[in-house]
C-alpha cells in the first residue's frame, strides 16, 4: 500500500512540471542497412526516458528511434567504422518530463554486437534474444533495467558486465547468454539473476554489492557452487550444502554445465531460488 | 499599422494572382495545343531516360520530425548523400530552398506522414516508398519535392536534381504554364515571408521599446526596489523575532540560552561541527530510511522517520540561528552597556531582536545602497555577498551548536557557577 501511495506521489510530481512546461520534443530515426560488416560496436548513453533494445530484420544493421526533449537534449546517432554512437547528451533535466522521451534500437540478428550501454534515470527493457552478443557492458543508475535473453546466443559471449547504481536489475534466461564470466557490481538496488536457458558452457559470476538484496533463480540440474564474503549480507543457502569455505547444490559433480558464484556484499540479503 | 500593410500586401497579391490565372489562362491552353507534339516527344524520352535509371539502393537513412522540421536524410549505396527537408515553412533539397511549404499545410502533411511511414519501413523496402510517394496535387512546390526526391534516388547529386527539375519545366509546355503560375505563387510566397519578416521585426522592435522603458523607470525606480526589499527584510525580521519570541514565551528559554552560550564560547568548533553536520545531513536521512527496509520491523518506523528527520532539522537549524542571534544580541549588550543599566535592559527578548537585526544588517545596509542605482552598485553587490556570508556562518554555527549542545540541553561552553568567596565564606562558619 505504502509502494502505491508512493508511486502515486511521484507521478504526480513528475506530472506537474510536465503541465508547467511546454517542451519541443523531437523524433529522429535512422536505419543502416547490412552492408558487408562483421562486426557492429554499439555505444548508448542515455539520461533519461524509456530505452529499449531487441532483434530486428535480419538485412538492416541497426536501426533507431529517439523521441527527446529538442530544448533540453542534444541527439547522438552516428555510425562510423562499424562503431555506433546512440543517445542523447547535455542539458539540465529539472523541472522537466524527461520521462516520456525514448530510445529504442534494434539490431541485426546475423551481425555479432559488442554493447555498452550506459543509462541514467531510465526505464530499460533489453531483448538480448536472437542477437548474436560478443560482449557486453550495461552500467546503470536511478533506473530499472529488465535484461531478457529469450533465445540461445549463437555466439559466445565472453563477457556480461553490469555496474548498477540505486536501481532494481533483473535478468532473465542469463543461461541462454552464453557467457563464460558475468560481473555484477551494484551500490544500492535490488539485482535478480535469473539462469534459466539452454546454457552450453560453464559460467562464472562474480557480485559486488554494497547495499541491497540479491536473488539467483537457478534452473535445477545446473552445478551451482556460491563462494560468499561479507558478514552482514544474509544468505539464504536452501538447497545448497557447505563444504570448506563454499556451499554446492548436490548435483555438482555431476552437473553437465556449472555455474560459480562468487558474492561479496556488504550489506543486504543473498537468496538462491531453485526453478522447476 | 505594420498589420494592415501585410494584409494589404497578401490582399494585393491575391488579386494579382487572380488575374494573371485570368490572363494566362487561355494562352496556356492555346500552347498546349500547338505544342502537343513536341510535348509527347519530350515526355516520351524522359520516360525512357526515367526507367533506364531504376533506384539505387539506400545504404542509411536519417530521419527527424519536430514541430517545425521533418527532414529526411539518405545515403545511396553509391556512397551519394542528400537531405529533403520541409522546414520553417519553406521545402529544401540540400539547404537549396525550393519554395514555400506552409507549416501544417497540405505538402507539410503528406511530407510528415510520408516521413512517419519511413520510420517504420525496413531498409530494403524504404526506397519503393520513397519513389511511390505523390505530393499533394496543385502544388508546385510538392511537385518539385517529389521530382528532387525521385532524381536523388536515381543516384543524382543534389545539383543536377536540381537542374532535371528546371530541365523537365522547360520541356513540358504544361508545366511552363504550370511554372508561371508556380513562380507567381513562390512570388507571394516571397510576400508572405517579407510580411512574416516584418511582424517578427515588429514584435522585437516592441519588445526592446518595452525593455526600454522598463529601464527608464526615471530616479526613483531604484528607490522603490529598495524600499521593496527593505520591507521584506523587515517582514522575515518580523517572523524571526516572533518565531523566537514565542519559543522563549513558551518555555524554550533555556535551549535557546544553552544554544546562544555554546555557539558564543566554542564558535569555531560550533562552525566546524554545523559545516560537517550540514554535509552529513542527506546521507544520514538516507541511511536511515534504508537501515529501516533493510530491518523489515523498522518500515513503520519509515512513517516517522521520512516526515520527522527534515522536520527536525529545519527546527535544529532555526533554533541555531536564533541561538546565534542571541548570542550576538549579548555580546552587543555587554558591550553597550554599563552597571546597572545591564539589569534594567538586558534580557533575551532584547538579545534576540538586536541580534537578528545584527545579523541582518548587511542585507539593510545593501538595499539603503541599491537606492543609489548604478552608482553604488558595486557597494551593493559587496553587501549583499557579506551579507550571505554571514548568514550561511550564522547558520552554520547555529547547527554546530545545536549538535553539541544536544539541542541547547547540555550547553559545553557555560562556565560552572562557582563563587570562590562563598565557600571562604562557608568556611569561616
Amino acid at each position: 500500500m505504502f509502494d502505491r501511495r508512493l508511486i502515486v506521489v511521484l507521478a504526480a510530481a513528475l506530472a506537474l512540471p510536465a503541465a508547467a512546461a511546454a517542451q519541443d520534443w523531437r523524433t529522429l530515426s535512422a536505419s543502416r542497412a547490412v552492408d558487408g560488416d562483421t562486426l557492429l560496436r554499439v555505444e548508448v548513453e542515455y539520461a533519461a526516458g524509456r530505452f529499449e533494445v531487441k532483434p530486428g530484420d535480419p538485412g538492416t544493421l541497426y536501426r533507431t528511434s529517439m523521441r527527446y526533449d529538442d530544448d533540453l537534449f542534444d541527439p547522438v546517432a552516428a555510425f562510423d567504422s562499424g562503431l555506433l554512437k546512440l543517445g542523447v547528451g547535455g542539458g539540465n533535466i529539472r523541472g522537466r518530463d524527461v520521462k516520456s522521451g525514448h530510445l529504442r534500437a534494434a539490431f541485426s540478428p546475423d551481425v555479432p554486437l559488442e554493447l555498452d550501454l550506459a543509462f541514467g534515470a531510465v526505464d530499460a527493457e533489453l531483448e538480448l534474444g536472437g542477437l548474436r552478443i560478443l560482449e557486453a557492458h550495461i552500467a546503470t543508475g536511478a533506473s530499472r533495467t529488465l535484461l531478457n535473453v529469450s533465445e540461445p546466443n549463437p555466439e559466445t559471449a565472453e563477457r556480461l558486465v553490469v555496474e548498477v547504481g540505486a536501481a532494481q536489475f533483473e535478468a532473465i534466461g542469463l543461461g541462454n547468454l552464453h557467457a563464460r564470466r558475468i560481473e555484477v557490481s551494484g551500490g544500492v538496488g535490488d539485482v535478480t539473476l535469473d539462469f534459466r536457458g539452454a546454457p552450453r558452457l560453464d559460467t562464472s559470476v562474480s557480485v559486488r554489492m554494497g547495499l541491497g538484496a540479491l536473488t539467483l533463480r537457478v534452473p535445477r540440474g545446473l552445478g551451482v557452487r556460491v563462494v560468499k564474503d561479507g558478514f552482514l549480507a544474509g544468505f539464504d543457502s536452501e538447497g545448497l550444502v557447505k563444504r570448506g569455505d563454499a556451499f554446492y547444490s548436490t548435483d555438482w559433480e555431476s552437473a553437465a554445465h556449472k555455474l560459480t558464484v562468487d558474492i561479496d556484499a556488504a550489506f543486504g540479503s543473498i537468496k538462491v531460488v531453485w526453478i522447476d | 499599422m505594420l498589420r494592415t500593410a501585410s494584409s494589404t500586401v497578401r490582399a494585393l497579391a491575391a488579386a494579382v494572382f487572380g488575374a494573371t490565372l485570368l490572363w494566362a489562362g487561355p494562352a496556356l491552353a492555346a500552347q498546349g495545343a500547338g505544342a502537343g507534339q513536341t510535348t509527347a516527344v519530350a515526355q516520351a524520352g524522359a520516360e525512357q531516360a526515367a526507367s533506364a535509371d531504376a533506384p539505387v539502393n539506400i545504404r542509411s537513412s536519417q530521419i527527424a520530425l519536430s514541430r517545425d522540421e521533418a527532414r529526411l536524410q539518405l545515403e545511396l549505396a553509391g556512397g551519394q548523400e542528400f537531405s529533403l527537408a520541409v522546414r520553417a515553412g519553406q521545402a529544401y533539397l540540400d539547404g537549396t530552398s525550393l519554395g514555400r511549404a506552409a507549416l501544417g499545410g497540405a505538402l507539410d502533411r503528406a511530407w510528415r506522414e510520408l516521413l512517419e511511414q519511413a520510420m517504420e519501413t525496413p531498409n530494403a523496402d524504404l526506397s519503393a516508398l520513397l519513389e511511390a510517394w505523390d505530393a499533394p496535387s496543385s502544388d508546385g512546390v510538392g511537385d518539385r519535392l517529389d521530382r528532387a526526391l525521385e532524381a536523388a534516388l536515381r543516384g543524382q547529386t543534389p545539383a543536377a536534381a536540381l537542374a532535371n527539375i528546371e530541365g523537365a519545366a522547360a520541356l513540358d509546355p504544361a508545366a511552363q504554364g504550370s511554372d508561371s503560375v508556380a513562380r507567381l505563387l513562390d512570388r507571394i510566397n516571397e510576400l508572405e515571408s517579407t510580411v512574416d519578416e516584418l511582424e517578427d521585426r515588429r514584435a522585437t522592435v516592441e519588445a526592446r521599446s518595452a525593455s526600454r522603458s522598463r529601464q527608464s523607470r526615471g530616479p526613483f525606480h531604484n528607490v522603490g526596489d529598495a524600499l521593496e526589499g527593505i520591507i521584506g527584510l523587515l517582514v522575515t525580521m518580523a517572523i524571526l523575532v516572533g518565531i523566537g519570541f514565542a519559543t522563549i514565551f513558551f518555555g524554550g528559554r533555556k535551549y535557546l540560552e544553552g544554544v546562544a552560550d555554546t555557539a558564543r564560547r566554542m564558535t569555531v568548533r560550533s562552525l566546524l561541527v554545523g559545516i560537517a553536520g550540514s554535509f552529513l545531513v542527506l546521507p544520514a536521512f538516507f541511511l536511515g530510511i534504508i537501515a529501516l527496509v533493510i530491518s523489515i520491523v523498522g518500515i513503520p518506523g519509515l512513517l516517522v522517520w521520512v516526515p520527522g528527520f527534515p522536520l527536525a532539522v529545519a527546527v535544529a537549524i532555526m533554533l541555531g540561528y536564533l541561538g546565534v542571534a542571541h548570542a550576538a544580541g549579548e555580546a552587543m549588550a555587554e558591550y553597550r552597556f554599563r552597571g546597572s543599566e545591564w539589569f534594567h535592559r538586558a534580557n533575551s527578548y532584547y538579545f534576540l531582536v538586536s541580534g537578528v537585526g545584527l545579523l541582518m544588517s548587511m542585507f539593510f545596509a545593501a538595499m539603503v545602497a541599491h537606492m543609489a542605482g548604478r552608482l553604488l552598485s558595486f557597494i551593493f553587490g559587496l553587501l549583499m555577498f557579506f551579507g550571505c556570508a554571514l548568514t550561511w556562518a550564522a547558520l552554520s554555527v547555529g547547527l554546530g551548536a545545536v549538535l553539541i549542545s544536544r539541542g541547547g540541553t547540555r550547553p559545553l561552553g557555560r562556565e560552572p557557577v562557582v563563587d570562590e568567596g562563598l565557600f571562604a565564606e562557608d568556611g569561616n562558619v
